[in-house]
């Protein structure tokens, strides 16, 4: 960025601060719905969507938002070919160029292959919305906003995609036990 | 193992929090905020004020009840849907039925005719179509006569408003041409926005001046924005020498 966007204007330094703020968790989301070589463009067209319409971003909503907008986009312009990549393999291209641990800090390598094999059984309406509420860490009324749903309709799918997926969790654990 | 809860653990595994900016980044930034880039296919945003996405379903709710009693007025009434981002294209004349979802980047008809020669739907070419204005902000199209919205309890979009993709096409085309290679100023802009808008046969398009002009800033970026009908213009940097 330049020194003269920097010193643009209040919008401009607005929108920059938000940009920053989530176009790597947009990016990231965005990964998880397209192909890799849809990523750039749907993410560029999501931000532009945001720049367009600004003023009409509530502040408190915003990463909601800017996921609807990708979501969206995503569906127009991708729908015809859904994401080609194992969940794994997604998600293993969203790990950072510094060597962490792709799955977060603390977690049981032992417990990895049971919860993705579990998150990827389910239905991709189900995995999205956990996804949305688990690593994106929305509220339902915000799952609502990028959903365009109502609350109560995310509240519910919600609350039976955490079920679906308990019971898959408990499925493939009890094959592991099975097989030991 | 069972004792713990899966979705803790899943939450635990978050990839997402260690997403960290790329390269280019900088420059998408740059690219969006300065340069005159069109905007991109019109996407229904999602709601941002919950209490307004209330009030919409209790009207939608008690407009359905008075399509119901009322369908030979309905049948004479046409509407636009206030944010028509995107289209869907039905198989038949149900709202439960297979569909194609499209950009709604002009006559939603048109738009519609794809499936129906892709093999989505058929090879054999589109039947008489209709697009109606759909519950969710959405224009629905579907086969049949020209009572097909009333059947369905939906009002007829009114396409004779909307622009056409050829000329959306076009105005994107020629004001890309004029403001992207050289550096023109806010009046010219102004009269060549509205020149190309009156060529390429919009009606009811306004030019909005959005971002003021300034040393700095001395040449020409625009957006289009075809709901709201709006050229929106502003200066930007002089990126051209």
């Amino acid at each position: 960025m330049t020194s003269e966007t920097r010193g643009g204007t209040a919008r401009e330094h607005s929108f920059s601060l938000m940009y920053n703020r989530f176009i790597a968790p947009v990016r990231s989301q965005v990964r998880l719905w397209v192909s890799e070589s849809e990523v750039d463009e749907i993410v560029s067209a999501t931000f532009l969507t945001a720049w367009s319409r600004f003023d009409e971003i509530d502040d408190t909503t915003e990463k909601a938002w800017l996921l609807g907008v990708a979501r969206n986009h995503c569906r127009n312009n991708a729908r015809s070919h859904r994401r080609t990549r194992a969940l794994v393999e997604a998600i293993e291209a969203m790990r950072p160029i510094t060597e962490e641990e792709p799955f977060g800090d603390g977690v049981d390598p032992s417990d990895i292959v049971p919860v993705m094999t579990a998150l990827e059984s389910m239905d991709e309406d189900l995995q999205e919305i956990l996804i949305l509420a688990a690593w994106h860490e929305l509220s339902p009324a915000e799952i609502a906003i990028t959903l365009s749903i109502s609350s109560n309709a995310a509240r519910v799918r919600l609350h039976r995609a955490r079920n679906v997926f308990v019971s898959k969790y408990r499925r493939v654990l009890s094959r592991e036990d099975g097989q030991s | 193992m069972i004792d713990r809860d899966p979705f803790e653990l899943l939450r635990r595994m978050n990839p997402i929090r260690h997403a960290r900016l790329e390269a280019g980044d900088d420059a998408l930034l740059e690219r969006i905020v300065t340069s005159a880039v069109p905007a991109p296919t019109p996407i229904a945003p999602p709601a941002s004020h919950p209490s307004r996405r209330i009030r919409t379903i209790v009207l939608v709710g008690g407009l359905s009840a008075v399509v119901l009693a009322t369908a030979a007025f309905t049948f004479l009434r046409t509407g636009n849907a206030d944010n028509p981002t995107q289209i869907d294209c039905h198989r038949t004349a149900d709202l439960q039925s297979d569909r194609d979802v499209r950009p709604n980047i002009g006559d939603p008809v048109a738009a519609c005719n794809a499936p129906w020669t892709n093999g989505l739907f058929g090879t054999n070419g589109p039947p008489e179509l209709h697009a109606c204005v759909g519950s969710d902000n959405t224009i629905e199209v579907f086969p049949g006569d020209l009572d097909v919205c009333a059947r369905l309890g939906l009002t007829r979009q009114d396409t004779a408003s909307n622009a056409s993709a050829a000329q959306l096409d076009q105005l994107s085309t020629r004001l890309a041409a004029d403001f992207r290679n050289a550096c023109v100023g806010q009046n010219d802009a102004l009269a060549d926005t509205n020149q190309v808008i009156s060529d390429v046969g919009l009606t009811g398009w306004t030019v909005k001046l959005e971002q003021p002009y300034s040393t700095s800033r001395p040449c020409t970026a625009f957006i289009i924005d075809p709901a709201a009908k709006v050229v929106t213009i502003g200066g930007r940097l002089d990126i051209t020498s």
